[in-house]
């Protein structure tokens, strides 16, 4: 599913240009569940947002599904990802204006799914996620694990084959991400890639396969923990 | 093309930004009235204008007596100089006069008697070649013509106001008789406009027979002419003064003992005074225009640059930069067009009702909406906010989506 290498990534800050990512080899198979951990700074976020086709990389190689990634046009980039790609922040990024219902839906408004059929699945989605009753909400109008909840539902509503998650539950309490994980392993089981980014090792421990960043390198490459 | 969920997407995004909608629309209706209501209002003075001078031939000219100002031969000056009846056939022979008429006024009001109602108004003595210099505008009836003249027949065409005070509204006046100080005259026409006149009240009758009946003096208080084709009034007045002066013992160079009013001259001066007034709704118009084209595009401007967060989340979960891009420029033109509509409704109303209210005065009447020009504008206005949009939204869109996601 993703093949990664030899992948840099720095940050231009003022006159400096900060290396982020230092040459990363990664691959992940389809259906794996795979966490990346790390300290604090270590460059999770930034792999994570060019796994998600959401930023640029420098040097090296990231093909998703075959493809090499680097030169997309925004076009494609975007098709790439309504149609593998459900990404869930750790900032939740949801349209403000939005209730929960539209905000699940819109991915399929982008892939001209009918008003219908969006709503519908996009409600069967909050409410196995408990929030039946929370559906016509402004995201404001939430708690932090609810909008965690709405925003995972968004990233699963066009059913992409890889999901990449920041920090699913670093806003949420213990009771609560116990749920979010064991629904990730639930969407596993039905055969989705999963790559979860978290400070948990609890949580780590529940996916297959763990990957430890530490400035800009791999700790284990390709090792399992 | 109808895309109803691409609408219904664009009416949440409007209807849940009220405020941002709400000041980009009242921008564009703001202009649009403003310009649809100053442009009526520019009509209803220039068909105020041009009515003025409606019914009079466009190469006409009138001369009156004024008072001798330099001393000429002995006579003192300060001597009034008076037309008379035999000054039509001297100034006739000139070339470049075409027709040419007098006109008599009384200086004593008359008593005039209908039924009942009686009333004083003043008496005008003219004769059929007035009718070609300058019209009274009939509503009913006819002008006096050559056979009234020459048979000093009893009638009279005379101004709505008078009939009105005299037989009221209900009766049709032509063929009623009205005693003129015991002298009954028949009417044979009723105008409701004559030149320089705010109230249709003069009592027109034929200058023969008002010479006749009241005032057998030969002395005129104006004589009105055309100028035949290829002549100007410039052109032969210094020959029509020579020969008046020789007859009526002035100087030629005084410039006050006699005045003469050329209608072509102030027809030009009221067109030059038009084309001022137009030019100034222009850049009236224009100013409106462009202060609601700053307007929107600044809207926009600001709009967009606050979306950049919203527009990198949309493209984070599929949505495609010119999918973005079409829809702030359906949103600009939904909220122009909408705006535009209410205002030109708004405008429209107003000009409307000001017609309908019948205000009129000299120099205004019957403002009228060019719904082209309008029309014209709201398209401008579009285009200004689908530039002003589009610009900012490609910049916007082609940014990556994790730098969109940043922006506060
Ligand atoms: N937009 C940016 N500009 C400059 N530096 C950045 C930017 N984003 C992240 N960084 C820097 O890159 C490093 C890695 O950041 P990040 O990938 O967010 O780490 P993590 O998610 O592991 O905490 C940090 O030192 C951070 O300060
Ligand atoms: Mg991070």
């Amino acid at each position: 599913m993703i093949r990664v290498r030899n992948l840099s990534k720095a940050y231009q800050t003022g006159a400096v240009k900060v290396p982020v990512l230092k040459g990363i080899d990664l691959s992940v198979k389809v259906g794996e569940f795979v966490s990346i951990m790390g300290p604090s700074g270590s460059g999770k976020s930034t792999l994570l947002n060019i796994l998600g086709i959401l930023d640029r990389y420098d040097a090296g190689e990231y093909l998703l599904n075959d493809t090499l990634i680097k030169p997309l046009s925004e076009t494609q980039a975007a098709q790439f990802r309504s149609r593998l790609i459900g990404f869930v922040f750790q900032s939740f990024n949801l349209l403000p204006f939005k209730s929960a219902i539209d905000n699940v839906a819109m991915p399929l408004y982008y892939q001209k799914v009918p008003r219908k059929q969006r709503e519908a699945k996009a409600r069967k989605l909050l409410e196995t996620m408990g929030l039946a009753s929370r559906i016509h909400h402004l995201p404001t109008e939430l708690s932090g694990g609810q909008r965690q909840r709405v925003a995972i539902a968004r990233a699963l509503v066009n059913d992409p084959p890889l999901i990449l998650a920041d920090e699913p539950t670093g806003n949420l309490d213990s009771a609560t991400s116990e749920e979010v994980m064991a629904l990730f392993s639930e969407i596993n089981r039905e055969g989705k890639t999963l790559v979860v980014i978290t400070h948990d090792e609890e949580i780590a421990e529940r996916t297959q396969r763990v990957i430890r960043l530490q400035d800009g390198h791999i700790k284990n490459p390709g090792m399992k923990h | 093309m109808f895309d109803f969920d691409r609408w219904a997407e664009i009416g949440h995004t409007l209807s849940q930004h009220k405020m941002r909608t709400a000041l980009t629309a009242f921008g564009v209706s703001w202009g649009i009235f403003m310009l649809v209501v100053l442009l009526g209002m520019g009509k209803g003075l220039e068909h105020g204008i041009m009515d003025i001078f409606k019914d009079s031939v466009v190469n006409s000219v009138w001369i009156h007596g004024g008072k001798t100002s330099v001393s000429y031969k002995g006579l003192t000056p300060g001597r009034e100089v008076k037309l008379s009846i035999d000054d039509l056939d001297l100034l006739g022979k000139v070339p470049g006069v075409d027709l040419i008429a007098p006109t008599k006024l009384l200086n004593k009001g008359y008593n005039m008697q209908y039924g009942r109602n009686t009333g004083s108004f003043q008496i005008y003595g003219i004769n059929a070649k007035n009718a070609g210099i300058q019209k009274l505008t009939l509503m009913q009836g006819r002008q006096i013509n050559e056979l009234d003249d020459r048979e000093f027949r009893k009638v009279a065409v005379v101004g709505s106001r008078v009939i009105e005070i005299l037989m009221g509204k209900q009766r049709n006046p032509i063929g009623e008789i009205i005693q003129v100080a015991g002298i009954p005259f028949t009417v044979v026409g009723v105008y409701n406009k004559a030149l320089e006149e705010q109230t249709p009240n003069r009592f027109y009758i034929p200058y023969g027979t008002l010479q006749q009946v009241f005032d057998p003096s030969p002395s005129l208080n104006m004589v009105s002419l055309t100028i035949s084709a290829g002549y100007t009034w410039m052109g032969i007045k210094s020959e029509i003064i020579r020969l008046l002066s020789r007859r009526h013992g002035f100087d030629e160079k005084d410039a006050a003992a006699l005045e003469s009013f050329d209608i072509n001259v102030e027809v030009k001066k009221l067109q030059s005074l038009m084309t001022g007034v137009q030019l100034f709704m222009i850049i009236v118009g224009v100013g409106t225009l462009l202060a609601g084209c700053v307007g929107v595009s600044n809207t926009m401007l600001v709009t967009v640059k606050e979306r950049t967060r919203e527009f990198g989340i949309r493209k984070a979960i599929g949505a495609t930069p010119s999918s973005i891009l079409v829809m702030v420029l359906q949103e600009t033109l939904v909220i122009t067009l909408a705006a535009g509509y209410l205002g030109l409704i708004a405008g429209v109303g107003i000009i409307d009702l000001i017609r309908h209210s019948g205000a009129k005065s000299d120099y205004f009447r019957d403002p009228q909406v060019d719904v082209s020009v309008a029309l014209s504008a709201l398209g401008i206005l579009c285009l200004a906010g689908l530039i002003a949009g589009y610009l900012p939204a490609r910049q916007a869109v082609r940014i990556l989506p994790i730098e969109a996601l940043r922006h506060e």
